[in-house]
């Protein structure tokens, strides 16, 4: 009996260590440790066996089948771990095919641009608010300090609806507006859309513009070169060069044209820049007192500045696009590009 | 403005360098546009005469010349027509390099050896006339480089001048400023003039009529004229400036307004009738024709000058045909006057004839110029025409302008401009300028001279001492005051949800222009519409002379312009404003409200190994939930009849219940308009009720007990909407029913005629127990039991 234990648990030991397969391994659990299993049929036939020998044989065919148990298992996983990585090796994939990319869609470059410019002011804590895009003569040109037959008209090609209703050639109209309704301290941008008769590779007769407007009792010319400065660092970049000409509105004075150290030479000089090393990006200026009068601010007590540029110009500039009616042809292969 | 720096020299003769020159100019607020070099390369081009003419022997037009260069006869080729015997001829010797940047070499020309070229002005870079050769004085000595012959050798700025110094119009102007920039002193050319013969009084009769319109009028007389072509050296600076010489008298009243900036005409004496010249309002419809040789109507609102029978020139603007100098003229009445701007601009607009004068006169002259202006007009008749001027000056001046004085105070403009500049410094500056300047109690006295009209008011003074001062000189300062919000407009957070929602869905945002074409109206359908869209009066075309009420044809556009450069799937929205008003044309100004419109065209695209599809409805329906979900906006379909649509597949969109758009397949016909031949889908939403209100989340207690899922196959017969089946669903379900989600839906073979097979997943849950299969079993059996007795619907097993 004693023998045939060992015999049994040694024959087994030697088939599992024989097993290549899961499948093998479990043959020879039920060969050995199955209900009609050798092991288990040794351990059913200790009725058998004297009485005083039941707890020593008893023993050893429990060990025997404790040892293959765990042999069993130990196999078992290893094979297991084996298989898997079998498996896995079959799975392997060829990782240069294309991933699958779920369709990416595109805001428009000038939203993008729009949304930097928006970014920028209200850090400084300038407002954002809208002003109409057909508006009257008044908001657009005389509440600026440009009557009627004024020669500044001539700056801007205007659309007209009627006499008195013509689309915005500029986001200026909505200073006026604003400063009839707040009272100062006013900071506030204004984005939007307008309108000049005007269509060739630089112009579109319809396009975008943001207003900056500040009124405050100690507004400086110093302060309008600081926080221009602020957004073309934070635009273009920390080294951006930036220069004030004095130019002419009806609505500000003194006024500026601001333009940027070129973004493509750095100043050097390139076709871009016209050899110039400056690109022109805005115009600016102290807001004219005729125009703080018009809208009851005592130009003694209170002062501000404002400026106006175009977004679409900055993001030419930004983005190397040479031709503007590219903005609005909406091709899905220019837009997919920003 | 073009300003030839060779002229500028006479007036300011300054010692920087031209480029250094542009940029303080430009750093001053006369922004130089370009620089050109003119004559600059010209060494081997010399003066030439021609000795003799013969044709080539090839035939055609070529000749071929003998000229003396100074040295041994070269013989040239030449195709001009004008190419006489004797002439004094520019000659490019082989090696001379032409502003064309053409190199000069000896060729053989159809067989004859051309040992260079004779030039055209064109040629030379020295004007615009390209039709035969330039023509020198006989007196300029043969082989003398032409450079070193004539004052040819010039830099031309382009400086842009802003319409409120119409005073910088001018060489003197240019040169007042130059001075002040560069610290040299200005020089003017004196006006000295020998009078002779009778004097003008008696020689004409001249009335201003109108002295608001008039404010000055100047008239000089000269006899004895010989008219014929101004020095060369006046026409140089004529072309320089971009202006067309024409004869010496004409000449020279454009030269002294370049040189002053004060317009001058002259009348040929004979020509005027009666002697006499008024000036006047036009009478209605009185007829003049213009030296463009067009016959112009008048109005009561124009300013003309006339004479004893006829208007023989609008002021200001551009004079008579009939009363010009030409060939014959030997008697001439001069004009330096000073007009009212707007009555100017008025006319010029009207009548769209804009000229140097008018230009001018439109922003506002200084009438104490025209003196000055015509009497160098009359000394340099003298000296080049031989004119006599007699002796006086008819001067209508009823109003003389005074000299403006304006207090400045410094403190004020420091605190403007964020500086510190001394009082004394800022006189200095404006004194620069040519102004008086008193210091007195702190405050500055300016007296501002006439030809600076632009200063009026103590901001104006303020800008001139910061332009002298220098713009960079000002340190860049932050604000100080009270803090403010920064806050966006109210409808900002709407707008960035619903974009930020499209572009993660694979959209494209586009931009199009609020322009559209009346046809665009009648092609969707909406000619009542389009009637109320608003016109523009100007457009620059009929494709864009109306304002958009519809993102429709924009977004039609994008599609076409796309689907013809083969980008044939594609998901585009956009996000803009519509104009609507009541009548057209409108007496208020119209509503603008923003929407969004989204389209879509071609297949689904998922990535290679899945399955592609055409988009349907139902992808834009998706989406358009989804997009409104996002925005918290209650959305709902209902079945609508618009025009441009299919008409079996578009819907009404609504929020909360209000209509706020249309979706659907667009029509063919629509479609075709827009030279679309494939299906494209279409929505447009007015989000105009969104966008005062800010989206609201709400959190909602996560569910504590398990949810059982029941599949419901459904034959369902074909008049039965789907949203019948899903209301009915959930109003036997009530609570219990978490959703009903339609999993598939067929027609075809398997499938009885007159039905349709929809699939359901019903999913049950209950707050507050886990749910018994037999409870789930009895509300599954009392749906198909209703779905079948209310909806004829038959239960597939």
């Amino acid at each position: 009996m004693e023998r045939q234990i060992s015999l049994v648990k040694d024959e087994a030991l030697a088939a599992l260590r024989g097993a290549q397969t899961s499948a093998e391994l479990e043959a020879i659990r039920v060969k050995y440790l199955g209900k009609k299993g050798e092991l288990t049929l040794l351990l059913r036939g200790m009725g058998k066996v004297p009485p005083e020998e039941r707890p020593r044989l008893g023993k050893l065919v429990n060990e025997a089948r404790d040892e293959l148990e765990r042999a069993l298992g130990e196999a078992g996983r290893k094979l297991a771990a084996l298989e898997e990585e079998q498996r896995l090796e079959r799975e392997r994939v060829d990782i240069t095919l294309p991933g699958r990319r779920p369709p990416m869609g595109h805001k428009h470059p000038l939203t993008l641009v729009l949304e930097e410019i928006k970014h920028v002011f209200r850090g400084m804590g300038f407002d954002v608010v809208q002003g109409p895009e057909v508006e009257t003569d008044y908001y657009n040109f005389e509440a600026l300090n440009v009557p009627k037959f004024h020669p500044a008209r001539d700056m801007q090609d205007t659309f007209y609806i009627t006499d008195d209703i013509l689309l915005r050639t500029q986001t200026s109209p909505v200073q006026a507006r604003v400063m009839e309704q707040r009272k100062p301290p006013i900071r506030i941008i204004a984005p939007g859309k307008v309108y000049r008769r005007d269509a060739d590779v630089t112009h579109s007769p319809m396009f975008h513009q943001v207003e900056g407007l500040a009124v405050d009792k100690h507004i400086t010319f110093g302060d309008l070169k600081g926080v221009l400065k602020v957004f073309a660092e934070e635009l273009f970049g920390k080294d951006t060069g930036m220069r004030f000409r004095p130019s002419y509105f009806p609505f500000t004075e003194p006024s500026a044209e601001v333009d940027i150290s070129c973004v493509m030479c750095h100043g050097e000089g390139c076709r871009v820049c016209s050899h110039s090393g400056w690109l022109e990006i805005l115009g600016a200026g102290m807001v004219h007192p005729r125009v703080l009068e018009m809208a009851g601010y005592d130009p003694e007590e209170v002062g501000g500045f404002a400026f106006g540029m175009g977004i679409e110009r900055i993001a030419m500039l930004k983005y190397g696009v040479d031709d503007i009616r590219l903005f609005f042809e909406n091709d899905a292969r220019f837009l997919t590009q920003f | 403005m073009l300003v030839s720096c060779r002229w500028l020299k006479d007036y300011a003769d300054y010692t920087i360098s031209e480029a250094e020159l542009a940029d303080r100019l430009t750093m001053a607020g006369a922004s130089v546009e370009t620089i050109t070099e003119i004559g600059r390369g010209l060494e081997r081009v010399v003066i030439g005469r021609v000795v003799e003419v013969a044709p080539h022997p090839g035939g055609g037009t070529l000749q071929v010349c003998q000229v003396d260069c100074g040295g041994e006869l070269l013989s040239i080729v030449c195709g001009a027509p004008n190419v006489a015997a004797d002439e004094r001829v520019p000659v490019a010797l082989p090696g001379a390099k032409l502003p064309s940047g053409q190199v000069i070499d000896e060729i053989h020309l159809q067989g004859v050896l051309s040992q260079g070229m004779i030039c055209s002005e064109a040629e030379l870079g020295l004007g615009d006339d390209a039709g035969g050769i330039m023509v020198l004085p006989s007196h300029l000595p043969v082989g003398e480089p032409l450079t070193k012959a004539l004052p040819i050798e010039d830099v031309v700025l382009d400086v842009e001048v802003y319409p409120n110094r119409p005073d910088l119009l001018s060489m003197v102007g240019m040169a007042r400023e130059v001075a002040a920039l560069t610290d040299v002193p200005l020089q003017l050319p004196d006006t000295k003039i020998v009078e002779a013969g009778p004097p003008i009084e008696g020689q004409v009769d001249i009335q201003v009529e109108d002295c608001d319109l008039c404010p000055r009028y100047t008239a000089r007389f000269l006899t004895d004229c010989r008219v014929g072509p101004s020095p060369l050296w006046m026409q140089r600076r004529l072309i320089a400036a971009g202006m067309r010489p024409i004869n010496n008298i004409v000449d020279i009243t454009n030269y002294v307004m370049l040189e002053s900036g004060q317009p001058l005409h002259a009348f040929d004496y004979d020509k005027l009738i009666d002697r006499r010249l008024v000036i006047r309002r036009a009478k209605e419809g009185e007829r003049i024709t213009t030296l463009d040789d067009v016959d112009r109507e008048l109005t009561r609102d124009d300013l003309v000058i006339a004479d004893g029978q006829r208007p023989v020139c609008i002021a200001g603007v551009m004079g008579s045909a009939h009363s010009e100098v030409d060939e014959g003229t030997t008697t001439v009445l001069l004009e330096s006057a000073n007009f009212n701007p707007v009555s100017i601009r008025r006319t010029s607009q009207r009548l769209g004839l804009r000229s140097e004068a008018s230009s001018r006169f439109e922003k506002g002259l200084d009438p104490n110029g025209t003196l000055w202006a015509i009497n160098r007009a009359a000394q340099l008749m003298q000296e080049l025409a031989g004119a006599q001027v007699a002796p006086g000056v008819v001067d209508i001046y009823p109003k003389v302008r005074l000299p403006l004085a304006i207090q400045l105070c410094p403190k004020r403009t420091n605190d403007i401009l964020g500086t510190s500049i001394e009082p004394g410094e800022m006189a200095r500056l404006l004194e620069k300028l040519t102004m008086e300047v008193q210091l007195a109690g702190g405050q500055l006295h300016v007296t501002v001279p006439t030809f600076r009209g632009d200063i009026q008011r103590p901001i104006d003074l303020v800008e001139e001492v910061a332009r002298l001062y220098g713009y960079d000189k000002i340190e860049p300062t932050l604000p100080q005051g009270r803090l403010t919000r920064g806050e966006d407009t109210p409808g900002w957070r709407t707008l960035e949800l619903l974009r930020d929602y499209l572009v993660g869905r694979g959209f494209l945002e586009a931009l199009t222009l609020s322009f559209t074409s009346p046809d665009s109206f009648q092609a969707l359908g909406l000619e009542e519409e389009g009637r109320r869209a608003l016109t523009l009066r100007n457009p620059l075309t009929v494709e864009q002379s109306k304002m958009r009420t519809t993102l429709l044809p924009g977004l039609l556009g994008v599609v076409a312009h796309n689907l013809k450069h083969d980008v044939e799937d594609l998901a585009i929205f956009e996000l803009g404003s519509v104009f609507l008003a009541e009548e057209n044309p409108p007496k208020e100004l119209p509503r603008e409200e923003t929407c969004l419109g989204i389209a879509m065209v071609g297949r689904t695209w998922e990535g290679w190994g899945t399955v592609q599809r055409e988009v349907d409805f139902f992808d834009l329906k998706g989406v358009v939930e989804g997009a409104l979900a996002k925005v918290d906006a209650a959305c709902s379909f209902a079945p609508s009849s618009h025009p441009a649509f299919h008409p079996g597949r578009q819907a009404q969109v609504q929020i909360d219940g209000q209509p706020v758009g249309v979706m659907g397949e667009i029509h063919p016909q629509t479609a075709r308009a827009w030279d679309i031949d494939g299906r494209v889908y279409i929505c447009e939403i007015n989000l105009q009720s969104l966008l005062d209100r800010l989206p609201t989340k709400r959190y909602r207690a996560l569910p504590r007990y398990p949810m059982v899922k029941r599949d419901l196959a459904l034959l369902v017969p074909e008049d039965v909407s789907a949203g019948k089946i899903t209301e009915l669903l959930r109003e036997v379900g009530g609570e219990l029913v978490r959703e009903a989600a339609l999993f598939d839906y067929y027609k075809g073979p398997q499938i009885p005629e007159g039905f349709k097979s929809l699939a359901y997943t019903v999913t049950f849950q209950a707050e507050d127990r886990t749910l018994t299969d037999s409870e789930v079993g009895q509300l599954v059996a009392a749906m198909e039991r209703e779905l079948k007795e209310r909806l004829g619907v038959t239960i597939r097993r």
